[in-house]
């Protein structure tokens, strides 16, 4: 943070300013809080909708959502804060929700109003929280989420009622419907102008006072609420949510179910993500063909057709995929079943000598290490969290997705039952090598007990829509910039590798050039510049580079070009996608067809010796050279951040690089022998 | 493959005060004390696992399942072992008197 942030920022750190008259109004900061579930998220997203941002708050690496709006004609920033039980932080990203509330967060301005969201359908629980918010003496308002289904379930709350117990306004709201969203607004509006604080009920008052278990004196007074201001609760809809359970958490269907429902997720994915990848597909290539008819033969055309258009195309094509893995695990995060995946994996995962916890970063992971590794903070025992950490590159990412997509489209071309099988496998084959890391490092570097189990079990909901597509759109977004900018710039960097420097015709050797004289005379004209493009490419800096290293991946079954490619993916491993589009794209280009799809040149190349370069055991051999080696850079960044020494990311990349090249020459070696 | 603290759940007799995870499905139960570290206490207490609160065994094993101050929560058998409850129809009037009175 520079100084002159600091001296910006300190004012707003002095607790006793007078928030809002001293900074004029016009700013206002709302902060968001409750309890995880209780759709503090779903009300965020119906208050700002496509405004909100991710970031960081400053100094922390703790994320958050937030989004400026006009509420009555008020410049308004809502922060979306961690979610939280208690106000006494038991994990990093508790601690600075507990924090921004008491304005002790530096850089951050403490918040002229919180808005607390509650679930109206698990009140008792959520009364909890609101009794220590509200003794935090801030401008509060409460918003009642899910009013539909507590009424639904034949949940009455008594909103004066409750008002009365917490000493501020009570609104019912349903973040999903819509519902009573205008009366919050209007409610926040008043309080943040009146600056109305909360006024502590006397017998909330005693609770702080008495002695022996605070928390017990809490739930006393939240059991004395509820049954005050609620009427007529039925139990009918938390007994079919544990009749569901009977089965979903059972130890053997519970682990069956939850195959089944990753293996559906994907299965769906592969079948819905092939329209848009034609579409897409065929849209850069009809690009690539236009700007390749439309410009003059040469080194513009070659870096726009090949450089630009094939290598973000060869990207951007597996965006469907991307979305759809986003949306289905926001659905499923969202209907609660997550919850129950973690559960019933804590068996499992204390076998490898991890905690159930860590199940959740695990599953993360298979969007991206990133966020997983920083959701490790949830584990309270450091090394739980190292070891979950070091093996969380492993598994399958979704910048994975792309090199899995392009070696099972090419190995199963016309089978998608055999590709999703493939596809099932090398997610399979990443969580068993994460498994047995995480057992290794356990019983080696990081020797110690595991952390016991203890999570919510939430009752299983209607998943929102609107917020799955709400953070598909956010992953979507955040994947084109990155396609945008890195991945166009390595694409650039390649092609410019793979034509220079330029050998003309007359320079190369003189077999070659026979060899060329000889193919035009048989009329072969594609087969001479093909020939003619090879050997100039082989010549290039990347041909030389290549050609230097592939002795070294030869036992994988790796050609030159992917060789380069993998050097190429070191920083980003979907760059081995791109990279392959314009290293392949070069070589077997016909002038008369334009720009090939990435998927045609790669199954039409040829060693110099004429048979395909993509045979199952090279296949299969890139396939599980991908799903195990490190290739990410960011992730390294992270991983030392998170563990603050240099130490843990060099051994990360230095077991996975030797894991993969291990594993890649195993698969290559024993499928050749058997094909 | 059963740990020592994942034993064979039964209904214990009325009024005294066992480890959770020695307890059948269904039962009626009030916290009397909670053993953890105080890590573990503090996460279980936020979810309402906390001394008196009245519990009840969704389902038993490891990990196994309780409802507590409405909610469902998922707790593991080692530490289950270490919230100690009692039948609350075993509890006489003189013994909850006093909590009354404490709220």
């Amino acid at each position: 943070m520079s100084v002159a942030l600091d001296q910006r920022e300190l004012p707003l750190l002095d607790r006793e300013a007078p928030s809002l008259a001293a900074r004029g109004a016009g700013e206002v900061t709302i902060a968001l809080v409750g309890n995880p579930n209780a759709g503090k998220t779903s009300v965020f997203n119906r208050l700002t909708g496509l405004r909100a941002k991710t970031a960081n708050f400053p100094g922390t690496t703790v994320e958050h959502r937030r989004a400026t709006l006009a509420i009555d004609e008020r410049w308004t920033t809502l922060i979306d804060l961690p979610g939280v039980y208690s106000l006494q932080p038991s994990t990093p990203d508790e601690q600075v929700a507990c924090d921004a509330l008491a304005g002790r967060l530096p850089g951050v301005a403490p918040p002229d109003l919180i808005l607390l969201v509650v679930d109206s359908t698990n009140l008792e629980r959520n009364l909890f929280l609101a009794s220590q918010v509200v003794e935090l003496h801030r401008p509060t308002v409460v918003a009642l989420n899910f009013c539909d289904v507590a009424e639904k379930q034949g949940i009455e709350v008594d909103v004066a009622e409750l008002s009365g117990w917490l000493g501020c306004p009570v609104v019912k709201v349903s973040a999903r419907t819509g519902r009573g969203i205008d009366v919050l607004l209007a409610t926040i509006d008043r309080t943040v102008h009146e600056q109305l604080r909360p006024r502590i009920h006397p017998e909330l008052a005693a609770c702080g006072a008495c002695h022996g278990c605070p928390h017990s004196a809490r739930f006393a007074w939240a059991e004395r609420v509820r049954t005050a201001s609620v009427r007529g609760e039925d139990r009918r809809h938390g007994r079919l949510t544990e009749a569901v359970d009977r089965v979903l958490t059972h130890r053997v269907a519970g682990l069956a179910c939850f195959a089944a429902v990753m293996a559906l997720t994907f299965l769906l994915i592969f079948w819905a993500a092939t329209f848009p990848m034609e579409l897409i597909d065929g849209l850069f290539g009809l690009a690539g063909e236009v700007v390749g008819r439309w410009l003059p033969a040469g080194d513009l055309n070659s870096l726009l057709t090949h450089g630009v258009i094939g290598g973000v195309g060869g990207m951007l094509v597996f965006l469907p995929q991307i979305c759809l893995l986003f949306f289905m695990l926001a659905l499923l995060e969202d209907s609660g079943y997550m919850a129950r995946a973690a559960f019933v994996m804590d068996r499992l995962m204390h076998r490898v000598g991890l905690p159930g916890k860590a199940f959740v970063p695990l599953l993360s992971a298979h969007a991206c290490a990133i966020p997983a590794i920083m959701s490790t903070r949830v584990i309270e025992d450091r090394r739980d969290r190292l070891a979950t950490i070091m093996v969380i590159p492993l598994l399958t990412c979704s910048a994975r997705i792309p090199v899995y997509a392009m070696v099972t489209a090419l190995l199963f071309p016309a089978a998608p039952l055999k590709a999703a099988a493939l596809f099932c496998g090398a997610y399979g084959l990443g969580i068993a090598a994460a498994l047995a890391m995480a057992w290794l490092f356990k019983r080696t570097l990081l020797k110690g007990p595991v952390r016991p189990l203890v999570i919510e079990l939430p009752n299983y909901r209607m998943p929102s829509l609107r917020n799955a597509l709400l953070l598909t759109f956010d992953r979507a977004m955040a994947f084109v910039k990155t396609a945008g900018t890195t991945i166009l710039a390595i694409s650039l960097v390649l092609w410019a590798l793979a034509n220079y420097p330029n050998t003309p015709p007359h320079r190369l050797p003189a077999d070659v050039q026979t060899r060329v004289t000889e193919l035009t005379a048989a009329g072969d004209e594609a087969g001479a510049r093909h020939l003619l493009e090879q050997a100039s490419l082989e010549r290039s800096f990347a041909g030389r580079l290549g050609r230097r290293i592939q002795p070294l991946f030869d036992p994988l079954g790796f050609d030159w070009k992917m060789s380069v490619g993998v050097l190429t993916s070191f920083a980003a491993r979907e760059v081995i996608v791109s990279s392959t589009a314009v290293l392949y794209g070069l070589g077997s280009e016909g002038a008369d067809q334009g720009v090939d799809s990435l998927l045609d040149s790669l199954r039409t190349a040829r060693r110099p010796d004429g048979t395909p370069v993509f045979t199952t055991a090279t296949g299969l051999s890139l396939l599980v050279f991908y799903v195990l080696a490190m290739q990410c850079l960011p992730t390294q960044a992270i991983t030392r951040r998170e563990t603050g020494a240099w130490k843990w990311p060099l051994v990360q990349l230095a077991y996975m690089t030797a894991l993969a090249y291990l594993a890649a020459m195993a698969t290559y070696q024993a499928a050749s022998a058997l094909t | 493959m059963r740990s020592g603290i994942e034993a064979e759940p039964r209904l214990l007799p009325l009024g005294v005060a066992a480890p959770l995870n020695l307890h059948a499905i269904g039962a009626n139960l009030r916290i009397v004390r909670v053993e953890a570290p105080a890590a573990d206490a503090a996460r279980l207490n936020a979810l309402g696992v906390c001394v008196g609160r009245r519990l009840s065994v969704v389902k038993p094993g490891d990990p196994m399942i309780v409802r507590v101050v409405g909610a469902r929560v998922g707790l593991s058998a080692r530490l289950a072992a270490a919230v100690w409850v009692e039948s609350t129809a075993a509890v006489s009037q003189d013994e909850v008197a006093p909590i009354r009175a404490a709220v």
